[in-house]
C-alpha cells in the first residue's frame, strides 16, 4: 500500500529540513532504517532513515528544497500495510515549501556569504538601491563569534538548547575525586601489548565505567518528558566534542552499554570522526540517553555540564594529575586523580543517589576488570 | 628632465629614424611644414628627405605605399594627420596590413607603424572630433597603442618599431601640451601592460589616452574626500591587459570604466563584458562606464564638453559610487 | 635516535593526523593545547601514529604526566637510552 514517507524531526527545535542529498530512486527496494537521504537542519547535517520496508513509487523533495516536518518527502509501495496507509491519509499532506527567496546582493557578496555560510535574510542592504554588499556581510562576520557547522549556526543551536535546559531543569551539581593509579597501571600493562591501533584511549574507558555503573541507576538514563519520566532499557551515551572553530556537539554512541570495551574504543573514534568530517546519523543526534563531557580535554580540573533535554544527567570527567593523595597507611604520596562530577534532573533523582551513582564509578574504575 | 608629450613624441621620432635604418616618416605636411602638430618639426633638415617623405592628400595611397614598403622590407612610420582621415585608408589598413600575415599563410609580415591624433574636446565638430581607438582595437592583427603620459610618448615608437606586424599609436591631440619627466634609462619598459598610475582600496577607475590626465585629477579630488581610487591607465587597448584589471578589482570589487568614445559596441562594453566572464563575484556593485554621450560632437565649446565626460562628471559618478 | 630523529617522527605523525597545525610553529616548551587546537582523540591518534612508526611505546600515565612535548621528547630519549 501506498505510505507517503514524512519529512521526520530530528530534534524539538527543528521545524524544517534541506535536502542535500538522496540515497534512493524510484524503483529501489528500502528496509526499515535503511538510510535514504541527506538533511540539513539547523543543527547539522544528518542522514535520515525509511520508518517502514518498502518499494520507492515516487520522489517528492527535490535536492536543496527546504521541506516542513511532516510533510512527505517519498512515497513508498508497502505491501498490504492498509492501517498504515489510513494513518496518511488521515494527515492532510501539507505542500513542500521551497527555497525562492531571491536576494538583491552584489556578486561578491553573495561569494563572501556563501563561504561563511550567512542567512541572507538577516541581513538588509546598505547598498544606493538597497542590494546587499560586500560591507554588509563583512559587519555580519564581524558580529558572528562562532563558525557555523555544516551551514548551521552552531551558536545559535547552542544557545537555544542551553537556556531551555537551565531554565526548566533544576540541576543539582555533585563532584567526587576519584584515585586513578590502579587504573593507570592497568592501561599501562594492557596497552603496552595491544597493537597501536587497538589501543585503549583513557577517556574511553572512563566512559565505559560510566556506562557500567548506569546500569544500576536507571534513573539517570533516560527522557523527561511532558512532566514525566521514562527511564530507557539502553544507554546511548552522548559525548560532548568541542567544534575547532568553536561551538559544542552531543551525538550519542548507540548501544553503548551492549558494547565491549574494545567495541566501544572503536565507536569513540568513529564518532569522533564523523562529528568532524560530516555523516552523522540523525539517531545520534536525537537519541542520547545521557551525556558525558571530557573537559579534563581542554585543561580544567573539573566541570559541571548543564543536562542536554530532555536526558536527565550529565557527567563531567576533569584533567588526570598526579596530586597529594593519602594512602591507606596514612602517608601523603603523590597519586592520579580525577575530578568526576555529575549534573542531575532533581524533578527525577535526589542527591543520595546522585552521590551513589558517583561512588559506583569509583568503584568500577578502581576494579579495571569490570572493564575488561 | 621636464619636456612636453610633443617634444616627447618626437625625441622618440628621432631615435627611431637614427635607429632604424631602413626606416622613414610618411604623412601630410611632415616635411617642410614640421608636421600638422609640429612633431616631427626640424627634422627634415637634420635627418634628410630620404627619412622624412611629405605625401600628397591621399591617404589610400601613401598608407598603401607605406604598407608595401613593410612587406619589402622597410620599416616605414606613416603619420595619418588624425584618426578622421583613417576612413579613407581603412582599406589598406585592414585588407592589408591587418591581415596579409594570415592571407599569405604567414610569408608576408607587415612591420609597419600608424601614428595619427585622435579624439575630441578642441572645437573641430562632428567630423573631425572622433575617438576612434576602440573601434580598431576591434580588429585582429592590429595593436593599438595610446601613449598618455610623457614617458609613454618618448618610448612607445621607440619599442613599437622593434615589433614585426602593424602597430597603430594614437596620441591624443589634448596631451600635446601637458608636460613631465620621463626616465632616461628604462629597463622594463613593455608596450602591452597597463600602468597602474595610481594604487587605491575603494574602486578601481579604468580609461587610458586623453581621459587620463582628469581621471587623475578626480581621483585626487575624491582623495580628498576620504575616498581611495586605484587609477588604471590601459596604454594597450589590443591586446588588453584584463589581468592588471582582474587583480585591481580583487581588491576593490568596484569599477568605473571611463573612456571618451561611444558606448555602444565600445572598449568599455568589451572590458564591462570581460569582467563579467571572469571576475562576476568579485563585484560589489554593476560596473559602470562614462562616456561621450551617444550623438555627434557639437561644435559649441558649451555642448562639447557636455558631451565628453570632464573632470567633474567623473568626480560626481564617483561619489555616486561610493556614497 | 636523537632528538631530531624524535622531532621528525612527530613533524610527520602531526602532518597525517592535524595536517593544519604546523609542527615547526609549536613551542615545545609550552603546553600544547594552550598553542593549538588539539582534542584528546587527536592526540592519542598522533601517539598512535608515532608507536606505528617507531615501536615506541608511551604508556598512558607518563601522557598524563608531561606538561609539554619537550617532556615527551626527553621521556622518550630517556626510555631508548636505558633499553640500549
Amino acid at each position: 500500500m501506498k505510505y507517503n514517507l514524512p519529512m521526520p524531526s530530528l530534534g524539538a527545535d527543528m521545524d524544517e529540513g534541506k535536502l542535500m542529498e538522496w540515497k534512493i530512486k524510484v524503483g529501489d527496494t528500502v528496509k526499515k532504517n535503511q538510510t535514504i537521504a541527506q538533511v540539513e537542519t539547523t543543527k547539522s547535517v544528518v542522514e535520515i532513515e525509511s520508518f517502514r520496508d518498502g518499494i520507492v513509487m515516487d520522489i517528492l523533495g527535490k535536492i536543496g528544497d527546504v521541506i516542513k516536518v511532516g510533510t512527505p518527502i517519498a512515497v513508498l509501495d508497502t505491501k498490504g500495510d492498509e492501517i498504515l496507509d489510513k494513518t496518511t491519509v488521515v494527515s492532510p499532506a501539507p505542500t513542500p515549501v521551497t527555497t525562492t527567496l531571491r536576494f538583491k546582493i552584489s556578486p561578491a557578496a553573495k561569494k563572501m556569504a556563501e563561504e561563511n555560510h550567512i542567512d541572507l535574510s538577516k541581513i538588509s542592504g546598505s547598498g544606493t538601491g538597497g542590494e546587499i554588499t560586500l560591507k554588509d556581510i563583512e559587519e555580519k562576520l564581524k558580529t558572528k563569534t562562532e563558525k557555523a557547522y555544516f551551514g548551521v549556526n552552531l551558536r545559535e543551536a547552542i544557545s537555544a538548547i542551553m537556556a531551555k535546559s537551565k531554565k526548566e531543569i533544576p540541576h543539582y551539581y555533585l563532584k567526587k575525586r576519584i584515585h586513578l593509579d590502579t587504573l593507570m597501571s592497568w592501561i599501562d600493562e594492557k596497552n603496552k601489548t595491544l597493537a597501536p591501533t587497538e589501543r585503549l584511549l583513557l577517556p574511553a574507558v572512563l566512559m565505559r565505567a560510566v556506562i557500567i555503573s548506569l546500569n544500576k541507576f536507571p534513573d539517570l538514563n533516560g527522557y523527561y518528558k511532558k512532566e514525566k519520566f521514562e527511564a530507557l532499557g539502553i544507554v546511548n551515551l552522548g559525548i560532548a566534542f568541542a567544534i575547532k572553530g568553536g561551538g559544542v556537539m552531543v551525538p550519542a554512541v548507540i548501544e553503548a552499554d551492549k558494547m565491549t570495551t574494545s567495541l566501544f574504543n572503536k565507536a569513540v573514534q568513529d564518532l569522533a570522526e564523523r562529528t568532524k568530517e560530516g555523516g552523522l546519523k540523525n539517531r545520534e543526534l536525537t537519541e542520547g540517553t545521557m551525556t558525558v563531557t571530557n573537559v579534563g580535554d581542554l585543561g580544567s580540573d573539573e566541570v559541571f555540564g548543564i543536562i542536554f533535554p530532555p536526558q536527565v544527567a550529565i557527567v563531567g570527567l576533569g584533567r588526570i594529575r598526579k596530586e597529594a593523595i593519602i594512602d591507606k597507611g596514612d602517608q601523603l604520596k603523590a597519586g592520579f586523580v580525577i575530578d568526576v562530577t555529575l549534573s542531575a534532573d532533581h524533578r527525577v533523582s535526589d542527591g543520595l543517589m546522585g552521590a551513589r551513582f558517583l561512588s559506583e564509578i569509583d568503584k568500577n574504575l578502581n576494579d579495571p576488570k569490570s572493564l575488561e | 628632465m621636464k619636456i612636453t608629450y610633443r617634444e616627447a613624441l618626437r625625441e622618440g621620432l628621432k631615435e627611431s629614424l637614427k635607429t632604424f635604418q631602413n626606416s622613414f616618416l610618411i604623412g601630410e605636411d611632415v616635411g617642410a611644414y614640421g608636421g600638422t602638430y609640429a612633431v616631427s618639426k626640424d627634422l627634415l633638415n637634420e635627418l634628410g628627405s630620404d627619412k622624412i617623405i611629405d605625401a600628397p592628400l591621399s591617404e589610400n595611397g601613401f598608407t598603401g605605399l607605406g604598407i608595401g614598403a613593410a612587406m619589402g622590407g622597410m620599416k616605414p612610420i606613416v603619420e595619418i594627420m588624425t584618426v578622421n582621415f583613417i576612413f579613407l585608408a581603412l582599406d589598406q589598413i585592414i585588407n592589408s596590413a591587418a591581415l596579409i600575415k594570415f592571407m599569405s599563410g604567414n610569408k608576408l609580415s607587415v612591420p609597419v607603424v600608424f601614428r595619427m591624433t585622435t579624439g575630441g574636446g578642441r572645437q573641430l565638430a562632428a567630423q573631425h572630433s572622433n575617438s576612434f581607438e576602440g573601434w580598431l582595437a576591434h580588429i585582429p592583427g592590429l595593436k593599438i597603442l595610446t601613449p598618455s603620459c610623457i614617458e609613454d610618448a618618448r618610448y612607445m615608437l621607440v619599442y613599437a618599431m622593434k615589433e614585426n606586424n602593424p602597430i597603430i599609436i594614437m596620441e591624443h591631440a589634448l596631451l600635446f601640451n601637458q608636460s613631465g619627466e620621463y626616465r632616461e634609462n628604462i629597463s622594463d619598459f613593455n608596450l602591452y601592460k597597463a600602468n597602474i598610475v595610481k594604487e587605491g582600496s575603494d574602486l578601481t577607475l579604468i580609461t587610458y589616452g586623453g581621459m587620463l590626465p582628469r581621471c587623475l585629477k578626480a581621483c585626487e579630488e575624491m582623495q580628498k574626500k576620504g575616498k581611495s581610487v586605484e587609477l588604471i591607465d590601459l596604454r594597450s587597448l589590443r591586446p588588453l591587459d584584463s589581468e592588471t584589471i582582474f587583480a585591481s578589482l580583487k581588491k576593490t570589487h568596484r569599477v568605473l570604466i571611463v573612456d571618451e568614445g561611444w558606448k555602444s559596441g565600445s572598449l568599455s562594453a568589451e572590458i564591462s563584458a570581460r569582467i563579467m566572464e571572469s571576475s562576476f563575484y568579485d563585484l560589489d556593485a554593476p560596473v559602470m562606464r562614462l562616456c561621450r554621450k551617444e550623438i555627434p560632437i557639437p561644435y559649441a565649446r558649451n555642448l562639447e564638453n557636455f558631451i565628453i565626460p570632464q573632470c567633474e562628471d567623473i568626480v560626481l559618478k564617483l561619489e555616486e559610487m561610493l556614497k | 635516535m636523537n632528538n631530531e630523529d624524535v622531532k621528525t617522527y612527530f613533524r610527520e605523525s602531526f602532518h597525517q593526523i592535524a595536517p593544519e597545525i604546523v609542527f615547526d610553529k609549536i613551542n615545545l616548551d609550552l603546553p600544547l593545547r594552550d598553542q593549538v587546537e588539539i582534542d584528546s582523540l587527536d592526540f592519542y591518534n598522533i601517539i598512535v601514529s608515532f608507536q606505528k612508526k617507531t615501536g615506541i611505546y608511551i604508556p598512558d600515565s607518563k601522557l598524563a604526566e608531561l606538561s609539554n612535548l619537550s617532556e615527551l621528547i626527553d621521556y622518550i630519549l630517556k626510555s631508548q637510552n636505558s633499553k640500549a
